[in-house]
Order: C-alpha cells, then sequence, then structure tokens
C-alpha cells in the first residue's frame, strides 16, 4: 500500500468511529539527501512517512487520550480499536478541545534546499572540501506535514532542515555540527571560525571567576543553559510541584531578564504553522523583568487552566541589554564554547565543561541576574544578546 | 497524581523514563494487534531489485529489515502493551565514477522495493554494473527460549504482574512509585548481494524495574535491567535484584557534602564500568582486555549479536569491523558486543584494601572525548572490604576513560550485559565490576 492509500484507510476508520469527541491525524512525509566525507564516504537519498494519530475520548468520568503510529499497510481498524480500548482506560479530568486555531504565518521551507535537496549537499559538501575538513557528514531534508483534525480542520505545509557536521584536520579534533531551515542560516564560516579558534586552555586553577560566555557557549548542544528555563516552563512540573518558580513569581533574587517564546520566528528550527495536534502556536512570554509570566500550553494542559494554547515553547527571544562588549569581556573568563553540558531540569543546576575546566552554578540564578551585550545574536532557535555576564561562577 | 514520565525523569532513571513513560492504560481489553505477517514475496523482490541494482552498479546490495518492538510495563495504578513494526530497505552499489550510492525507503511492498532500485539506478552514471551471481542461501534464527511470536496479551500481562509483585517485595511506603517494564525486539534482516542471499532473526529483550522514594525535596530511584538476547523472559530478573532496588531508593545519605578525593581506589559496578568501555571500544593491552564480539554468546549475554553485517559480510574471523543500518537506514560503524574477559575475583568489595569507594550506578556522562565527569547515582564508602554506611549522591567521578581502565587491579568473575541502545543499532557491554583508582569530585562544586 503506498502513502495515500495508508492515509485513506486511516481516515476512514476515524470517520466511521463517530463517537470519538476527537481526533487528529498528521502525515509526515520526508525526502532526505546527504554526502560523507571520509569514513563510509558516499551519497544517498531516502523517502519515508510517518502517519501518527491521536484521539480523544468522553466518558462520565472524564476524557481518555491515546495515540499511536500507523506502520506501512497495517490494519487501520485494528490499531484504532486498540487504541480506544486504550483511551477508555486512560481517563483524566475532563476538558473540551480548543477550537480550531488558524496557522500562523510562519516560513519554514528554504524553496532552493525543497527544489533540490541533493544540489544544497553538494555545495555543501563543496564549501567544506575547501576549508580542509578530514570527515563530513550534510544532509538536506524536505518535509511535508498534514493534518487533519475530526473538525475539518486541514493544514499542509513544507518544511526544510539542512545539517552538517564535520571535523578539522586542525585544530585536532575540532568538530562543526551545524543545523538550520535555511542554507544561509547555516553559517558554516562562522563556525569553521570559532572552531579554530578555540584554544587549547591549560587548566585553571579551582576557585570562583567573573564569566562572559559568548551566545554560542550559552547555547551549547541546542538551548543550552536556557533549557533551565525552558523545564520551568513544564505545565506538567509546575502542577506536580516540581518547578523552582510559578507564573507570577519571582525567578530569583535579583532577576532582571525578559524571555519570550517565539514559535512564529522565520526559518526557525521549532517554528511552525500549527501544534502537533492542530493547536495553536504563538509568541508568548515566559519571564518578564525576572518574574515568571508563563508556560508552554498544548490544547490539554490550557483547557484544563482556562487558558489559550500558545503551542510550547520554541524559539527563545531576548531583548538586547546595554553594555558595550568590551565592558563585559573587561577582566572576565570569557568562554567562547563548552565542550559539554548538563542541566538538571527540575532545579536549574548546571555543570559544563570547556578548555580550562568545569563550570557548576545555578543557571536560573546566574542567568536571571547576568549582564548582557547591546550586541545581538542570531540562530534559528535564538535571538538575544552577543554577551552574557554571569558574575562569579565556580570553577574546577 | 503524579505522571510516571516526570516522576521518573526527574529522579534520573533515563531508561525506564523512556520506556515507562509513554504507556498508560488499565488492562486493556482489546487483543495486541497481531504480528504482520511478513510477505512471502518479499525475498524474491530483493533478489530482483539486485540484478537491477547490477546493471549499473558494482558491489550492490540489498538490505531489508523489519524489526517489531513490544515495550509492556506495569505501575502502581496502570498496565499496558504497545507493539510497533518499523520496516527499512536499502540499495546501495558503487557506480561507474567509483562513488557509493545508496536509496532507502521504509516500506517492504515488492513493487516499491523494485521501484527504488529502479531510482538508484537512474541517478547512476551509465557504464558500471557488475555480473552478480546469486550467493547461497542461509537462513539463521538462533533458538529462543521464550517466543514473542507465540505469546498473547495475556501471557504479557501475566509476566509483567509476576515480576512487578516481586519487585514489591522489601519496600515499604516511602516508595512512592513503582514499576516493571519488559522490551523485546523481534526483528528480522535480509542481506542479498554477491556474497549470498542471507536472512537472519534477531530476538533481544530488556527487562527491567524501579523504585522511587522521596528524599527532602527530590526523588530517588533504585533501578535493575537485564538485557541479551532471548525473549521476555522476567524470570532472569531475581527476586533479590528487585529487592535491592527498594533498599537503594530507601537509602539514606550522609549529611554534609562529598569530600573531593584526588586519587580514590574505587569499586565500578559492571553499568558503571560499561560507561568507560563504550567510550574506549576494543583494547587489547593492559589489565583490562576489550574484545568486539559479535557472535552468540553464552547464556544469551549477546543483546547486540549477528552473524552477517549489513553490507552481507559474515562476521566469523573478520577483524576489520562492520556495517551497521541505523533508525533512518545510514550506514554506521557499530561496535556489536564489547566483552570484557571475567577476572577471578567473585567479590571486588574485599579486594579493595584500607579504604574505597564504591559507585553503584550512571546518573549523567560528561565529558569529552576520553575525558569523563561522570556523575554517579550513589557513592558509597568501603573500609577494608566493607561498607561503613556513609553514602553520597551528587558525586562525579573523573579521569581519562583508557588510564581508568589501565589502572585495574582486580575484575570481577560474574560479567554483566548492559544494552547501550534503545532505538538505534543494538550495541552491548558485557562486563563484570573493576576495580580502579579515579578522583572523585562533589558534583555541585566544592562547599
Amino acid at each position: 500500500m503506498t502513502v495515500a492509500a495508508d492515509r485513506a484507510a486511516v481516515l476512514d476508520a476515524l470517520r466511521a468511529r463517530r463517537e470519538l469527541a476527537d481526533w487528529s491525524l498528521r502525515v509526515v512525509t520526508t525526502q532526505r539527501a546527504w554526502r560523507r566525507l571520509g569514513d563510509l564516504a558516499g551519497r544517498g537519498t531516502a523517502t519515508g512517512a510517518t502517519l501518527t494519530v491521536t484521539l480523544h475520548r468522553e466518558a462520565p468520568a472524564g476524557r481518555g487520550t491515546a495515540s499511536f503510529t500507523v506502520a506501512a499497510g497495517a490494519d487501520a481498524r485494528a490499531l484504532l480499536a486498540l487504541a480506544v480500548a486504550r483511551a477508555d482506560a486512560a481517563l483524566g479530568p475532563s476538558w473540551a478541545s480548543p477550537a480550531p486555531a488558524a496557522p500562523a504565518r510562519v516560513d519554514t521551507s528554504d524553496p532552493d534546499v525543497a527544489a533540490d535537496p541533493g544540489g544544497a549537499v553538494d555545495a555543501l559538501v563543496a564549501a567544506l572540501t575547501a576549508a580542509d575538513v578530514t570527515t563530513a557528514d550534510v544532509t538536506a531534508e524536505v518535509t511535508d506535514v498534514e493534518l487533519v483534525t475530526r473538525r475539518a480542520q486541514r493544514a499542509a505545509w513544507r518544511e526544510t532542515a539542512v545539517t552538517a557536521r564535520a571535523t578539522l584536520s586542525a585544530p585536532a579534533a575540532a568538530v562543526i555540527d551545524a543545523r538550520a531551515r535555511r542554507v544561509a542560516d547555516l553559517d558554516l564560516a562562522g563556525a569553521l571560525a570559532r572552531a579554530r579558534a578555540t584554544p587549547a586552555a591549560a587548566p585553571l586553577p579551582p576557585g570562583r571567576y567573573p564569566v562572559v560566555l559568548t551566545a554560542a557557549a550559552l547555547l551549547h548542544g541546542d538551548r543550552g543553559l536556557l533549557a533551565a528555563f525552558v523545564a520551568q516552563a513544564d505545565p506538567r512540573l509546575e502542577r506536580q510541584g516540581l518547578v523552582r518558580y510559578r507564573p507570577g513569581q519571582p525567578i530569583g533574587a535579583g532577576a532582571t531578564l525578559t524571555l519570550t517564546s517565539d514559535g512564529t520566528l522565520p526559518f526557525g528550527w521549532y517554528s511552525a504553522p500549527l501544534g502537533a495536534r492542530g493547536e495553536a502556536v504563538r509568541r508568548f512570554p515566559l519571564v518578564t523583568r525576572g518574574v515568571a509570566v508563563g508556560l508552554g500550553l498544548d490544547d490539554r494542559e490550557a483547557a484544563l487552566r482556562g487558558e489559550l494554547p500558545n503551542g510550547g515553547v520554541r524559539g527563545l527571544v531576548i531583548p538586547p541589554g546595554d553594555l558595550d562588549d568590551d565592558q563585559l569581556r573587561d577582566g572576565a573568563l570569557v568562554i567562547d564554547a563548552l565542550d559539554w553540558l548538563e542541566v538538571e531540569p527540575t532545579t536549574g543546576w548546571f555543570r559544563a565543561g570547556f578548555g580550562g575546566g568545569t563550570l557548576r552554578g545555578d543557571a536560573i540564578d546566574l542567568l536571571g541576574r547576568a549582564r548582557t551585550s547591546r550586541s545581538v545574536w542570531s540562530t534559528p532557535t535564538y535571538r538575544g544578546p552577543a554577551l552574557w555576564h554571569l558574575g562569579p561562577v565556580a570553577v574546577d | 497524581m503524579w505522571s510516571r514520565r516526570d516522576l521518573l525523569r526527574a529522579a534520573g532513571v533515563g531508561v525506564a523514563a523512556s520506556i515507562v513513560g509513554d504507556l498508560g492504560c488499565r488492562a486493556p481489553t482489546a487483543p495486541v494487534a497481531p504480528a504482520r505477517e511478513l510477505d512471502p514475496a518479499l525475498r524474491p523482490a530483493l533478489r530482483d531489485a539486485l540484478a537491477v541494482l547490477a546493471t549499473r552498479l558494482t558491489e550492490p546490495v540489498v538490505f531489508a529489515r523489519v524489526r517489531r518492538r513490544i515495550r509492556a510495563a506495569v505501575d502502581l495504578l496502570e498496565r499496558d502493551v504497545a507493539d510497533d513494526t518499523a520496516a527499512l530497505v536499502v540499495l546501495a552499489g558503487r557506480g561507474a565514477d567509483g562513488v557509493w550510492r545508496e536509496h532507502a525507503i521504509d516500506r517492504v511492498e515488492p513493487a516499491l522495493v523494485q521501484a527504488a532500485a529502479q531510482a538508484l539506478i537512474a541517478t547512476a552514471p551509465a557504464g558500471g554494473g557488475a555480473a552478480v551471481i546469486p550467493g547461497p542461501v542461509g537462513d539463521l534464527a538462533p533458538r529462543v527460549g521464550t517466543d514473542p511470536a507465540t505469546l498473547a496479551l495475556a501471557d504479557w500481562r501475566d509476566r509483567l504482574d509476576e515480576l512487578a509483585a516481586r519487585a514489591a517485595s522489601g519496600g515499604n511506603s516511602r516508595v512512592v512509585y513503582r514499576a516493571a517494564y519488559a522490551v523485546t525486539d523481534d526483528e528480522t534482516r535480509w542481506v542479498v548481494s554477491a556474497a549470498g542471499d542471507h536472512r537472519e532473526r534477531r530476538v533481544r529483550s530488556r527487562v527491567g524495574a524501579v523504585a522511587i522514594a522521596w528524599h527532602g525535596s527530590a526523588p530517588v530511584a533504585g533501578a535493575v535491567e537485564v538485557a541479551g538476547a532471548f525473549g521476555p523472559d522476567t524470570a532472569r530478573l531475581t527476586t533479590a535484584a528487585l529487592t535491592a532496588i527498594n533498599e537503594e531508593a530507601l537509602a539514606l545519605t550522609t549529611p554534609g557534602a562529598f569530600t573531593a578525593q584526588p586519587d580514590a581506589t574505587v569499586v565500578l559496578a559492571p553499568a558503571v564500568a560499561a560507561t568507560l568501555i563504550a567510550r574506549v571500544g576494543p583494547m587489547a593491552d593492559g589489565p583490562v582486555t576489550i574484545v568486539d564480539d559479535p557472535g552468540e554468546l553464552a547464556d544469551g549475554a549477546g543483546y547486540g549479536s549477528f552473524a552477517v553485517d549489513d553490507l552481507g559480510r559474515p562476521t566469523a574471523g573478520r577483524r576489520d569491523g562492520w556495517l551497521r543500518r541505523d533508525r533512518e537506514g545510514r550506514g554506521v560503524a557499530a561496535f556489536a558486543n564489547l566483552v570484557v574477559a571475567p577476572g577471578a575475583v567473585a567479590e571486588l568489595t574485599a579486594a579493595t584494601g584500607a579504604a574505597a569507594f564504591l559507585i553503584d550506578g550512571v546518573a549523567d556522562v560528561g565529558g569529552r572525548g576520553d575525558q569523563l565527569a561522570l556523575r554517579a547515582t550513589r557513592v558509597r564508602r568501603l573500609e577494608r572490604g566493607r561498607l561503613t554506611g556513609h553514602a553520597w549522591r551528587d558525586v562525579e567521578l573523573r579521569g581519562s576513560a583508557r588510564a581508568l581502565l589501565a589502572a585495574t587491579t582486580a575484575i570481577g568473575a560474574a560479567p554483566v550485559t548492559v544494552a547501550q541502545r534503545d532505538d538505534d543499532v543494538p550495541q552491548a557491554v558485557v562486563t563484570p565490576g573493576l576495580v580502579s583508582r579515579a578522583a572523585l569530585v562533589p558534583s555541585r562544586g566544592a562547599a
């Protein structure tokens, strides 16, 4: 059976179950092109599709929900029957699905990549080859997303993604790892320059040092230390008391941070017109001048709280500070990149390795009171200050 | 009411959180969706696809994989069984320009396989090709004690209920959450190339349990898992091991911060040793010998075992490594089972001398390359081979993984299979505990 046949079979099965309170079908079809240099050199393509159903059942005792993925050619009716039984047995508080949301207007597809993912890969490989890398792995992906819901909501959009990982010949073992929706945002030149510029620092004597993180270091991995705030905005953790602060409370003594979630950043990595089940994606504040404001609310969490859904925490936006780069860097230990990072979601405590040792501290406290630069830095997931002065931080 | 995923995540139990956290319902009345019968026309279609590739590619290979994963879990309130199947076909070969080319699809319908083969050769330059003489046909299906294909829903439920009942013994009211799980992969692979037409079925399982208790404002977990090339044999998880996780969750810790130890004797539990070994890979010199062994291991220990790699090359006698296909079909050079030759020391704590520290498990692994910054779940002090009762939870083990292994002074006699991956290429480290030397520091810094 083809994807179209599977889709039709699933929709027929869903529409036949009129007793379902609500359901959504998400069809994700992917085309991928890739090339490798060095070990396992070669080039390839791939196609795939995933069909995911979420359904809700209402009962006097509450509402139950179940999700399942439809394998190629699977018996949709049998899978649906099993999921209905699971939903019946997983009743929670009643809640009503919000009204269908209009898709946000956001660009998520690079037309050049969409038209020719193989060509995009070849161009990136040429750039890396010229940059004297020993290994490289480049991928371009075109994803078509279709969403259909019980209430006749139907939306479709295209997303592109390009990733590039490479190991440089010098300095030894220097690695770049970049991803973006658009080739122009991959910033290969910047990533290569940063990887080459990282000096091999001698270990620092243990102590407390005034630390400045560049945005690249702050965002190590993906959200980096800002993951502490993303975790605090999890409504399930908040409801169970596993967070440090709740909306309306200060995030910490002396905190001045303002942090906004924006799922409509053009070509943002987390940007999307709608959430996974058709809920709205909106821009909303997480923290305003040191006071917690909002949580990332999907359709269920929003309904239980009597609020509107916002699609969860996505791109992070922080207004620029008012200090010059030189003012911030003066007398500080400036860290351009981290080697590794662990952030504890419920406490915000972190530890991070860098060339000179290990940083340890309270990410929420340090970032909440940080002094930031007037200069800004942008990535597919972040718009904010280029430099963050954390004050004294423990190093060992 | 606690969300299981959140509680498991807060307690730092990664594997259980991913397995147990996704499930949720009371006893289902509907049957587990029956496993799809594999299309008998698939194998001929793979051979036909090889012939198509050979018209323009040298070294043609056709790979197919159907993996059925059954996840069953029971916790304080609920039980559930989830059954998912994923398919993958990868067609590959070398073009006349010398470039290795591949095309992957996620469907195994014969017509789609044929179309994918045509699509791949359409992108290859003219002038290539090979005369492929079909290689010998081989079918391998190692015997499995409990075959998941023969189990009905009730069987899965009974096994998990029995496991959960044993896990509940030895706890008290401070244990606020308890779960037991079994995950079984029933996987069939086909690799068709000039070297042969090989079909191989592998069954592997992870069976485990978790107990969580509150300590002040944070949840603390005790966890155990057995993994290997067997079906959902829940009896492999002994009652003693299940009782121990309650003790681990309930154990109190020593007030005050841990005092840094720049060069401590450490007893590494198998799970901790496995983390070092996975970083280092095969090693022939030094006190610890590590071999990558994809063969059948005794007592079903080979969670990552296979006979022919995903390019159709037999592993027997091979020294150059093997290629596996990840979830998306990308080729990766991945170890199968990193096996440490067991030693003769039955009780490692007795082999430690005046003062030592027992490192119970891994909470998080930091560090880069060979340098480790491993945060332990719990560290307990030993004096003259006996536990003193002192224990800490926020301790970090630091050092070079290679140097730690080179400094090993004793190797345990009882190896344990530690499964390394849950959703990608199956891999394992089979190792006993080790005694070595390492630096230990408080993971939250000096007080």
